[in-house]
């Protein structure tokens, strides 16, 4: 394993409970800084691969590396301190209903035990890097939902994980909104974050020519240096 | 655990409880409820306790003495043997002419007729004792007859039987009903709480998709757990209070019953009330709270 790469899929297998085999001999290697877009059609395995690489599921077999963590090896009680290495962002949001967007950003901070102080220096900063600062003090159901997704981008990074993996994080939002969370996706990457995104907008993957892993049927059906969405059948 | 994340913990319980606050009214309720149900039983069971005392005081055991133990001096030493027995309240000595007058002064002229002429010596020397706990008499017993110089021991053993046998009764029901209520009562509880946290689970599971272990997870639900929990103990103390204060008074207002019945005063019983409450409460509330927790915990 070269530790330039974040993450690595190698022979990967799963089979859910039911018996379904939802992935099958799926291998690929993503380099520190790499862009990457999980792209196939629906039922492809995009978002069990997602859960594969946050722990939420365990592979049946094959190995998988993130962050030079051996997720086969990992015991459930290090799940939690796994998980903060990563950004994670999902297509509903998933914020915390109770707290207001700098709560929630704050929250993931206060996780791993930041003082008061670097949460109230850092909070406004990765706020305003989003560029809600004006709106830190609403409560997720004040924002819109292009709002509610540059929180949860900005609860993501605050920890400043190696990588962040987002599954279809603009999903929910209008093709231009969609650009905008893009925007700040890509200026993330440029800070040196891995950044792994499941999607099916074809248009975001065909401008912004990224590498682009095809799935179909739980296998990998194409991997492109720089891509567009064309490969998807 | 540090004092910040300890700060950390109690502000996100108390924020919960104020953004859940429906919810958080509903557990109060419910727990309050079960408090105050399962107080009802322990005053009851500490009336019932109090009355047998009460009685144990008033039955007397009588041990004669024979008339070599009263002539040869012993009396002084019988007296201290009964003080060692165990479960002995008060010992106290009556001379045979005593217990004799007090009989006669009880009979009617034409039943005094039937005792003219006997000497006045005619009874035994005694000790009276009386017991601390009634439910001792037959031990106490044995161990009075086994006094050398003791002639014969004279109980109320119908009596005793009686009140020893219904006060055991009534103990051994309120005590069940205690623990079974206080059962029910967990199951009641962890219910609710498993309702309140249910409506959190989502919230549950973003916070471990961002990250937060399972104990950071867990303390500020036991917290708000033992805050409900405390609350409804201090809430059901005061409603105690108030049911019981009202229940001597009508007592007292009743001649009969007053005569019959010497309860405990409010002020007696209220510290080992408030002390159940908030023990139960608090350990009701974190207990249930940790367990409805724990199966969201699972992602
Ligand atoms: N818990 C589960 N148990 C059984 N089968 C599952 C489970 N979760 C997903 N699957 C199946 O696995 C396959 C892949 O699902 P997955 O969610 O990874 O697809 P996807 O590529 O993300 O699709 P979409 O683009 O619609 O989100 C689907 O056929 C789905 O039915
Ligand atoms: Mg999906």
């Amino acid at each position: 394993m070269r530790c330039s790469e974040v993450i690595i899929f190698d022979k990967v297998f799963k089979t859910y409970e039911n018996g379904f085999v939802a992935l099958e001999d799926i291998s690929f290697h993503i380099e520190k800084g790499e862009f990457v877009f999980l792209v196939g059609s629906s039922a492809a395995g995009k978002s069990t691969i997602i859960k594969l690489m946050m722990k939420e599921l365990d592979q049946s077999d094959g190995d998988i590396f993130i962050n030079g963590i051996d997720l086969g090896d990992l015991r459930r009680k290090d799940i939690p301190y796994f998980r903060r290495t990563l950004g994670v962002v999902f297509q509903d949001f998933r914020l915390l209903p109770n707290k207001t967007a700098q709560e929630n950003v704050a929250y993931a901070m206060e996780i791993v035990g930041a003082s008061t102080r670097e949460i109230r220096k850092t909070v406004p900063n990765v706020l305003s890097m989003v560029g809600l600062a004006h709106k830190a003090k609403m409560y997720p159901n004040q924002l819109s939902g292009g709002e509610q997704q540059r929180v949860a981008i900005a609860r993501a990074i605050v920890n400043n994980p190696a990588v962040l993996i987002a599954d279809e994080p603009t999903g929910n939002l209008d093709p231009d909104t969609a650009l905008e969370i893009m925007d700040i996706m890509e200026a993330i990457n440029r800070r040196g974050t891995t950044v792994v995104m499941a999607t099916h907008a074809e248009k975001i993957v065909d401008n912004m020519q990224k590498r682009v892993i095809v799935i179909e049927k739980g296998h990998v059906a194409h991997d492109e240096k720089k891509g567009g969405y064309s490969y998807v059948d | 655990m540090s004092i910040r994340m300890l700060r950390r913990f109690i502000a996100e319980a108390c924020s919960g409880m104020v953004r859940n606050g429906l919810m958080t009214i509903a557990s109060l309720f419910v727990v309050t409820s079960c408090l105050f149900i399962f107080g009802v039983f322990m005053v009851i069971t500490m009336n019932i306790n109090y009355i047998g005392e009460q009685l144990a005081n008033e039955c007397q055991i009588q041990a004669y003495i024979t008339s070599e133990a009263k002539y040869g001096g012993k009396i002084q030493g019988i007296s201290d043997r009964i003080k060692q027995i165990e479960g002995i309240n008060e010992v106290s000595f009556e001379t045979g002419e005593a217990t004799f007058a007090n009989f006669k002064s009880g009979l009617s002229k034409s039943e005094l007729a039937a005792f003219e002429g006997l000497p006045e010596n005619i009874i035994s020397d005694s000790f009276k004792v009386t017991l601390t706990d009634i439910n001792l008499s037959e031990a106490v017993v044995a161990k009075l007859e086994a006094i050398e110089g003791v002639e014969r021991v004279e109980n109320k053993q119908d009596i005793m039987n009686i009140v020893n046998n219904v006060t055991q009764i009534i103990r051994h029901v309120s005590i069940w009903i205690v623990i079974i209520f206080a059962i029910i009562s967990l199951f009641i509880i962890s219910n609710t709480i498993k309702l309140t946290v249910h409506s959190r689970g989502r919230e549950i599971n973003i916070m471990k998709y961002v990250g937060a272990t399972d104990a950071y997870i867990r303390w500020p639900f036991i917290i708000e757990g033992i805050l409900v929990g405390c609350a409804s103990a201090v809430v059901s103390f005061f409603i105690t209070q108030g049911a019981y204060m009202g229940v001597l008074s009508a007592v007292e207002g009743n001649t009969a019953l007053s005569a019959l019945l010497n309860l405990r005063t409010f002020s007696e019983i209220w510290n080992q009330i408030l002390l159940s409450y908030l023990l139960l409460g608090a350990f009701i509330g974190a207990f249930g709270s940790a367990i409805s927790v724990r199966r969201y915990l699972k992602v």
